[in-house]
Parts: structure tokens; sequence; C-alpha cells
């Protein structure tokens, strides 16, 4: 049967021609990569942009509408918010990108080997994979946060290790499909080695779920950062994170409302502007290769 | 948005033809005579147990249902329910014999039939003070009534107990009843663990109301207790749902859309509601006092607060009328002493702690603290750094804490955060390995601090230890007269404040929003909560 | 193929073991125990009362023992007695279950006919507004935080325009079916975004690689009409990704959702649990695990299966 073999295929240690020329017809993409690398800029640049402190707490002006003062108003405690925006982005694009990398280096590799592999190694794994799915978030969370301080680096690590195992999944499924086609038989029939057919060959044509699964993981652990502030866990105070912002503010929603447009809008921004980025990317390493 | 807009169709059309049976903007039937009158209650979570004396939660639901010897009002005073009064040495009721026993009389109610038509007598109390003092019962203060080892009854409407010695806190014990002929014959665990009565279905009580139905996470329903010993015209209403609802935003915005009757909001919500019609905000001050503890525990905690006058320089440094003004927007007021003011044992002129920096600063480098390089405090080599124990989802708690991190830097003083969950901070916090923390304690309406604060007190999570301020305490707990137990608590609690060992911070207030529809609400901050005269409220004209 | 399922089904029961008893562990190891409850309220209590609490509960036994305890009841059907409640765990559990049931099911249904739609028409509409337009609205479920997605909803349909109820699965006292669904709209609404992007997402990648086969080119060139095309001969592969990820969050059809059955007052399992875990009730906290691991060891062989059939190339050995 004929089904499924791509019309073309680029061996693929050669990368396609201009990545960016491809990457750059995805207008929406190369938009967010300028959003993420300027908010990303500005959070590292915070005390270059800000005279006040994060934790500078203020009790005369507590929830101060936008002034010339404080550009985006004051929070419950009378800290700067504008301050607190920049260095909250910190700690959130800090969890976001950390736990995706942890999430889905982890997740990648153990679905290739067993999709690979198969047999008893798979099955292992998978098994494995189960058992790390069955662990719900807050019980871990609870655990693990009590020996290890609620930090921004901690919840990246926490969030990455719960979040390896739909890429897994997703990978092995991949690689099961890919392993049969013609061309890595082929590849194999001509010497390669299990490495060189596993990276070189298979992978690569993976690479769409791969990257869609990151993308979504970044965005994902900034959310999940905030849901947790919801149950009073996640990066603890002074620390701000967008999450903790946004759910310090619900309760002045209606009246105060600057308080939760602007950390909401900055997650907002930031989660769309990656998982944008990951749209464009998933197009432009597509090693099929499509007409222009 | 595909699915929805059918489906918002269909809303709008609902609306607009009539609604299926709710209770927009309060309505309650107040127009129509003859639709029941319900009162809805947005409560905040979901208790455990109907049981009143083994639940962990707070009791407001079940003391719809069950009442007790007595109860207290807004006043913070104790005032008799089932009991006719509450016995003194002055009405003779209380007579200490030679051998330093106490025999105790309450006369009790006549008339009083519980929810199945069973009569309520001298049995049931007698019956309750056996549960309660069994081992295990799980009753919070069960070590209260250790003090009674004999019940008699020598008639049906008359309980006389018998104490070992003069117990000052005995008026505040029996505030539920458990009924003998549904719980008799069973042992202290079978009791805790029967369902029937823990769900419901076997909950009979004295209360106005009776236990009509339990949806599991969503309401509790009770209904008019037609035979209610207070007399036939008794309670005014007719049905009460208490709905769970966790989350203290939407409560407001049910609250707001009218969905209920009453609702507990955040002091930081209060100014929203207030503008919203046909509701009123009322700002009820609790028996509960927030805190800011430090401990003796750990060496380091020695090391650093083993002075009392550098406990004292840093209680200075914390302007505690700023977060009773501004952080907590002039709700709360500043608190000197655990007793609340509305009680008769707060004594007015314990010593106030004055927000002074200078002299906070002046008075560690007195001790010998001086500032290092980096602004904060350092004698012998040990910089002036402590850990704040700060317990997750306390979101009050936790502002008051780093208002206080905020001032103490101020000073050349470095608190740092160290945050645990729930369970985990309570067991921590129990341990004792802890240096510093803001909590809140809740107290009944008998001033008894002693558990607190004494030597070793089961409730003394701190270290500290002064036998001149025990022997004040323990005196006062020995006293029946009123004078006499309020001028051992007076010089208690000036002791108390003197050895700057806790600092008081404010007394906790919790905004409730009463539709004016309800009527006869008078909202009491004591652990009996708002709900202690339910059967003398009316809803509507 | 028979027989990799059977051995997978004759591993179901040892993975469960073995998932019950890291559970056990993960939740035992956290500090504090059900005693934090006692101390919610602030009340003064007596360590005595605290300590016969726990030599009731059981909770002062070593660990492995309470776990035997534990996994010899739920052998014979008895998940225990809640520690809170003192009813039976199966009992607390099966009386939330509808309503989880409902809210959920309700989310992914609704989940599902939204992504499919969208993935399936961004693909086919590669780059077209429509394509960028949709994706950026599923892009919006996943990127605002769920709480605050939810109380926005809240606020304007619940209070603003007091279209919809605010919490609740209906008024009290009414029985209608209407009222019920307008109780179900917020909550299901919220919920169901949460799963749309990825979804969608999944589906359009691969869509996008499997219109670019050879197999759909010869469909194509065989003058199938473009819906033939899509539907029949692209989906079938492309479907296996996202059959996954739906499959493993089936999964989670009976745990709940906390933040929106917190704010919508929706009496689920989801909300249960977290409660029970601030409470340390272990023995509820087991039995929704229980529920819950063998939910996702189960769907998990309902994924490779699916798998299997959807692709044939797939071998299981």
């Amino acid at each position: 049967m004929s089904e499924g073999i791509p019309v073309y295929e680029r061996p693929a240690h050669i990368p396609p021609p201009g990545l960016w020329t491809r990457l750059r017809r995805h207008k929406l993409a190369v938009i967010s990569i300028a959003v993420v690398a300027l908010m990303t800029a500005m959070c590292a640049a915070a005390p270059l942009l800000t005279g006040y402190e994060f934790d500078a707490i203020d009790l005369g002006s507590i929830r101060e509408a936008p002034s010339l003062d404080h550009w985006m108003g004051t929070d419950d405690l009378g800290r700067d918010l504008f301050t607190r925006i920049l260095y909250g982005g910190r700690v959130s694009i800090l969890i976001g990108v950390l736990s995706a990398v942890i999430g889905t280096l982890l997740g990648s590799t153990v679905g290739s080997v067993a999709g690979f592999y198969g047999g008893r190694l798979d099955n292992v794994l998978m098994r494995t994979t189960d058992v790390a799915y069955a662990i719900p978030t807050l019980p871990l969370l609870i655990v693990l946060a009590s020996y290890t301080a609620a930090t921004g680096g901690s919840m990246a690590l926490i969030i990455g290790l719960l979040s390896w195992m739909t890429t897994a999944r997703v990978v092995r499924g991949e690689v099961l499909s890919i392993k049969e086609m013609a061309y890595v038989e082929a590849a194999r029939s001509l010497g390669a080695t299990d490495w060189r057919i596993l990276f070189q060959h298979i992978l690569p044509n993976a690479v769409g779920p791969i990257v869609v699964g990151a993308t979504l993981a970044v965005g994902n652990a900034i959310i999940v950062e905030s849901s947790l502030s919801f149950l009073g866990l996640g990066v603890q105070p002074p620390t701000p994170t967008w999450g903790n912002m946004l759910m310090d503010a619900q309760a002045t929603m209606a009246t105060k409302p600057w308080l939760t447009i602007f950390p909401g809008m900055a997650i907002l921004l930031v989660v769309l502007a990656v998982n944008f980025i990951g749209d464009g990317l998933q197009d432009a390493l597509d090693p099929t290769g499509r007409e222009a | 948005m595909k699915g929805l807009l059918p489906l918002l169709a269909i809303a709008v059309g609902a609306c607009s033809s009539g609604s299926e049976g709710g209770a927009p903007r309060g309505r309650s039937g107040a127009d129509d005579p003859d639709r029941p009158k319900i009162l809805r209650v947005a409560y905040t979570r979901e208790i455990d147990v109907l049981n009143a004396l083994t639940s962990q939660n707070l009791v407001d639901i079940q003391f719809s249902m069950v009442e007790g010897l007595v109860t207290t009002n807004e006043n913070n005073e104790y005032i008799p329910v089932l009991a006719k009064q509450i016995p003194t040495e002055n009405n003779g009721l209380i007579v200490v014999n030679d051998d330093g026993t106490v025999t105790m009389t309450w006369p009790l109610q006549e008339g009083v039939r519980w929810h199945d038509g069973e009569a309520f007598t001298a049995e049931d109390v007698c019956f309750t003070w056996r549960f309660v003092s069994s081992a295990g019962s799980q009753v919070y203060n069960r070590n209260q009534y250790l003090g009674i080892v004999a019940c008699e009854t020598p008639d049906e409407h008359t309980v006389e107990f018998t104490w070992t010695s003069v117990l000052g806190y005995y008026a505040g014990l029996f505030e539920a009843i458990l009924p003998e002929h549904v719980l008799g014959g069973m042992s202290t665990e079978e009791i805790i663990t029967y369902v029937p009565y823990n769900r419901g279905d076997a909950l009979v009580g004295t209360g106005a109301f009776r236990f009509a139905e339990w949806r599991s996470g969503e309401y509790i329903r009770v209904v008019r207790n037609d035979d209610y010993w207070r007399g036939p015209e008794y309670p005014a209403i007719d049905e009460i749902v208490w709905s769970f609802i966790p989350d203290s935003n939407t409560r407001l915005n049910s609250l707001k859309a009218g969905q209920h009757h009453f609702g507990q909001i955040e002091p930081t919500q209060v100014e929203e509601m207030a503008a919203v019609d046909g509701y009123g905000v009322h700002l009820v001050s609790q028996n509960s006092f927030m805190h800011f503890d430090l401990s003796l525990n750990t060496a380091h905690a020695r090391l650093l607060f083993g002075e009392r006058d550098v406990r004292q320089a840093l209680f200075h440094a914390i302007d505690r009328p700023a977060i009773a003004d501004l952080l907590m927007q002039g709700t709360v007021t500043v608190a000197d002493s655990p007793l609340h003011p509305s009680s008769p044992y707060h004594n007015e002129a314990a010593p106030s702690v004055a927000f002074d920096p200078e002299l906070a600063n002046r008075m560690l480098d007195e001790a010998g603290w001086r500032r290092g390089s980096d602004g904060i405090r350092v004698l012998d080599g040990e910089r002036f750094t402590f850990k704040m124990l700060n317990r997750a989802g306390t979101a009050d708690r936790i502002a008051v804490a780093q208002v206080i991190q905020a001032q103490l830097k101020d000073v050349g003083v470095e608190a740092t955060f160290e945050t645990l969950e729930s369970a985990a901070w309570t067991q921590r916090w129990r341990s004792g390995e802890w240096e510093a923390l803001v909590s809140a304690w809740f107290l009944p309406a008998d001033p008894a601090i002693t558990g607190l604060y004494a030597c070793g007190g089961p409730n003394n999570m701190t270290g500290f230890c002064d036998r001149e301020l025990d022997e004040l305490m323990v005196r006062s707990d020995g006293f029946l007269d009123f004078d006499r137990r309020k001028q051992a608590l007076d010089e208690a609690q000036v002791s108390l404040a003197a050895s700057a060992r806790s600092l008081p911070i404010y007394y906790n207030v919790v905004p409730e929003v009463v539709s004016t529809e309800v009527g006869n609400y008078r909202g009491s901050g004591t652990n009996f909560g708002s709900f202690w005269n339910l059967w003398q409220w009316t809803l509507g004209s | 193929m028979t027989a990799y399922v059977g051995r997978r089904v004759l591993q179901i029961i040892p993975l469960v073991f073995g998932i019950t008893i890291v559970l056990f562990a993960v939740i035992q190891a956290a500090p504090g125990g059900p005693e934090g409850a006692l101390l919610e309220t602030g009340r003064f209590i007596d360590p005595e009362v605290i300590e016969a609490y726990r030599e009731r509960l059981g909770v002062d036994q070593p660990v492995p023992i309470q776990y035997v305890r534990w996994i010899g009841g739920a052998m014979r059907g008895d998940l225990g007695i809640s520690f809170s409640t003192t009813r039976p765990v199966s009992e607390m559990i099966i009386e939330r279950l509808p309503a989880t049931l409902e809210l959920m099911g309700a989310s992914f249904l609704l989940a599902a006919l939204l992504a499919f739609a969208l993935g399936t028409l961004s693909a086919v509409k590669q780059y077209s507004w429509f394509d960028h337009l949709g994706t950026g609205f599923s892009f919006v479920g996943i990127a605002m935080p769920v709480f605050w997605f939810a109380l926005i909803l809240q606020l304007v349909f619940g209070v603003w325009l007091q279209w919809l109820p605010v919490a609740g699965t209906q008024t009290v006292g009414a029985t209608s079916v209407t009222d019920h669904v307008l109780h179900l709209v917020l909550p299901t609404v919220v919920l169901s975004l949460r799963y749309v992007a990825g979804w969608s997402r999944y589906l359009r990648s691969s869509l996008l690689v499997a219109l670019r086969t050879d197999y759909v080119r010869t469909a194509r060139a065989k003058g199938l009409s473009e819906v033939a095309v899509v539907c029949v001969h692209a989906a079938r592969n492309a479907l296996i990704p996202v059959v996954s990820v739906m499959a493993l969050n089936l999964a989670g059809l009976f745990s709940g959702a906390v933040i929106t059955e917190t704010i919508f007052a929706w009496p689920g399992i989801g909300r249960m649990f977290v409660q029970a875990m601030f409470a340390r009730d272990y023995p509820l906290l087991m039995g929704i695990l229980l529920l819950g691991s063998v939910m996702v060891v189960f769907f998990n062989l309902v994924a490779d299966i699916a798998y299997g059939i959807l692709d044939p190339r797939i071998r299981y050995e």
C-alpha cells in the first residue's frame, strides 16, 4: 500500500532552506515574536524602566487608579503596579519557558524511546507514564512545596514534571506510525543506526506535535501557576507573578478594574503570542515541504 | 461561540416570559401572604456534620435546629435558652460546699419538645455531659467539662451539677443538647459516627427550625418548627435555605444579583456592596483578633527575642493605626487586648503600644543591635533576621505580614517569609518550630485566656512563660464573682501587654450583607455567630 | 491486536495497585494531618482532644499499616469512612458523580464540536482570515486564567445582564429542566474553552500533514469532492494525536474541575477533592484517587486501541 508516503522527502540533515523565510510568511507569528521579545526585554530590564521596588509598600496610596506617578496604578498594598508587572513577568515567563523545556525534553525522550523500541521497554515506559498521569497536581504540589520554597524555579520544575506525559504519548504515537513508513525501512536497510534513524528520519517528521505541545506547555504553565494562586498555593508573596497579582485583585474586580486588567492582559498577550509562534514554527518546520 | 447563541436566546426568552420559581431581587413572598417566607442565605462552605458538638466548622446551621442551655447575644453576654436562668451565687443556684466542691443548679424551660414530639428533660442534659466528658468525644472544649464530676436530675426540669471547684467559665458550656432518646445507649464512637444524626435524618433538636433536606455540595434546607416552645407565633420565617457558595467573589455577585437575603463578603468589597439597593452592610466586629506572635522556641529566636526591650522595640516599629485605617480601609479597630471591647472584662486601660519608629531605633541601638552595611542590624556577628511562618490561603494575614515586614525593615530588622500550606502550617505551628507569625484567635464569650498564655498552656505555642501572668489568670478562673474576676483579668491584661510577647493588631471584622427585608437581625461576632436569634427574625413587611 | 489488548487488560489490576501505593505515599507525605481541620476556626482545642481524634481515625498508625487497612477494605468494595463527614466514602463519591459527569460531559461535547469545526476549517483554509481568527479564538480559551474568565462571565451575564444564574445547579425549589440548563451554561462554556484550543490545534496540525500526503493527492486527482477527501481520507490519520489527547482528557471526566466548580458552586468531585486534600481526609482522597486512576488506566488503553484501529500501520507486538 502506498498510503501515507509523503511526496517529497528531504533528508532531514539538510535544513529546509530559509527557515526564517518560511516563518516570515506567518505574519502573526512574526508579530508575536516581536511582542514576546519586547515583553521579555522589558521585564529583564525592569530596574532600568522603573524607580520603584516591587515590594515597596505605601499604605497611603492603596488601589489608586493609573496616574502620572503610577502608570498602571497601585495594588492593595500601595505598590506600583507597573513595577510589579515587570518583575512579575520575569517570574511568570521563567515559569512558562523553563517548565515547557523540562516537560518537552522529558516527554519527547520517553515517547520516542517507547515508540521506537516497542516491546517491553515501551510497555514499562508507558505504564510509568500512566502512573505519572494518575498523580494529581494538587497533592504532589502540596508535598513538594513543603520541602522547597514556593519560588518561580521550584514551580517551574513541578509544573514541568507534571506536564511531560501528554507529550510522551503524542510523540510515541507519531513515532509508532512513522517508523513503519517505507523510507524508514529504506534507511534501515542502508545500514543506518537506531539513533540516526530516530533523530534524522523519524523525529523531524514528528516535530509538528512536539512544537505544538511545547508552545501549549509554555502558556499552560503560566495558566497553571495562576490556578494555583486561586487555591492559595503557587508563588507566594511578596514575589509577584502575573497569576498571583490577578488573583489578589479579584475581590475588587468591578470597582478597581485596572488591578485585574493589566496582569490579565499581560498573561493573555504572552500566552497568545507564544501560541502563534508555535503555530508559525510548526508550519515552517513542516518537513514534507510545500509549494510556496 | 456557535453553541452559545441559541442558549442565550433561550435565556432571554425565559426571563422575559416570567421566572421559573426563583427569588429574584430578594423577593421572598413578602408581598403575597400565602407564599412561604423563605430566607436564602449565601453560606460560606459546606459543613461536615450536623452534630453541633462534634462538628469542626462554625455551627450556625446546626444552631438553627439545636439549642443549648445558653447562647451568646451580640453584646458578648450569655443568655439562657433552654435554661430558665443562668446560675449565679446571687440567685442561690450556685452553692459552694464546705469541702470546696460546688453544686450548680440549672432550672430548665418547661413544655419543650424535641422535633419528634418527645419531651425535653433534664436527662438529656446529663446525657450530653456524659457524652462530652467521655474519652474521645472530640468536643473542642471538652476539658472545660471535666470540672463536673456528677450530674443529677432531681426532677424532669432541674439539672444539678457537682463541680470539683469553683471555675468561672461554667456559663459557656452546653451550647447544644443532644437527644438522649435518639443517641442514648450508643458508645461515644458510635455517636460521633452516627450518620443518621450527622446527616440529618435522625436529627432532632428543640430549635425554631427542623431539618428538611441536605443536598450534597449545594444547600441545607430547614423548615419551621410548628411546635416551637417559645410560642406558636415563632419563628416568623417558614423556611431557610443555606446555600454553600465557597468563593467570596461569587457570593458578592449573587448578592448583587439579588439572589440571597444574607451573605458574608470581604472587607474590600464593602464599598461596592454598600451602593447596592435593598441591602445593608453590617461590619460585625468579631471576638477574634489578629496578632503578631514571637516565639522563644528556637535558639535563634531566643537570641533575637530573648530581651523584653528588643521585643518592645519591634512592636513600636509597627504602625497599627495605619494597618487598621488604610490597609483594612477603616473597617477594623486596633486591638490592645485579647478580650474584645464589648466584653465586660475588657480592660480599657491596658497599655497600648504606640507607633514610634524613632523610639524603636533607639531601643534597638541601646540593646546593642547596630546597623550593618546593608541596613540590617547586627550584634556579635548575628544579623537580626528571622522567618515569619505564613499560612497559604489566608490573604488578610499575609497582607498584614507584608506590612510588618516592610515596617520592620525600616528599623533595620529583616523578616523573611516561609509559607506553608494550611495543614502543614498547622502542624508546624503546633510543633513550635517557628520564630514569628501572624495569626488570629477566636475567643468564646467567656474571658478565660489561660490556655493561650500560661506556661505550657495547651494553646501556648510560643514558648513564653511568665509565672506572674499565670498566677493572675489561674486566679481569675477561680472566681465566680464578676468584680473579683474582672480585677484579676484586668491585671492579667496589663501584665500580658507589659511582657511584650505578642502584639495584638486589630479585631477582625466580618462584613455581613443583610437584605432590608430581614427584621430583627442583630449581628454578633461571637462563636455563636449572627444567627443566634433566628427564632426572632422576620422576613418582609 | 487481540493479544495486545488482552495483555493490557491483565495489566490493569497490578497497575492500579501500584498507582494506589504511589498515591497513598504522596498524600501521606504531605506534612500535617486531619487534625488540622480541628484548628481551622481558631478556637482553642484541648491537645487531648486532638490526640484522641487522631487515634480514632487511625492516623497515628505507621503509614504502611494504614495502607494495608485501606487496600484490604477497598478490595472488598469498602472504601472506608470519610474523616470529616463520617459518611461512607463510596456514598459521597456516588452522590457527586452525576453533577460531575453532567458538567464534564457537556463541556467535552461542546469542546469537541467546536474543536472539530475550528480545526478542520483552519487546516483546510490555511492562512485565510478564518484560519487566523479561528486560531486566535481558540487560543483565547487557553490564554486566559480560568478563574478570571469565569468571574468575568459571571459578572457580565449574572450580575449586569442578569441573563444567567450566578451559581448552583438550579434555583432551590425549582424542578424545571430549563432552569437547570441555564445553570449549566456558564460553567460549561468556561470549561469547554479550556479543551478547544488544544484539540483544535492538534487536529489542525496533523490534518495539515495528512492533507499533503500522496494518497490524498491521489484521492483529489480521482475527482473526489473536497469534503470526502478531508473527512474520509485525511481525517483517519489526522485523528491520531487528537484522539490520544482527547482520551487522556476524557480520563479527567470523573475528576471534575475545581476552579469552575468552586466559582459556580457546582457540586462536583473536583471541589470535593481539593477540600479533602486541605483537610487531609485520607479515605475520601484515596477513594477519589482510586476512581481517577482506574479511569486514567482505562482510557489510556482506549486511546491505544483507537490508535490501532485508526492507523493500521501501527503494529502492536
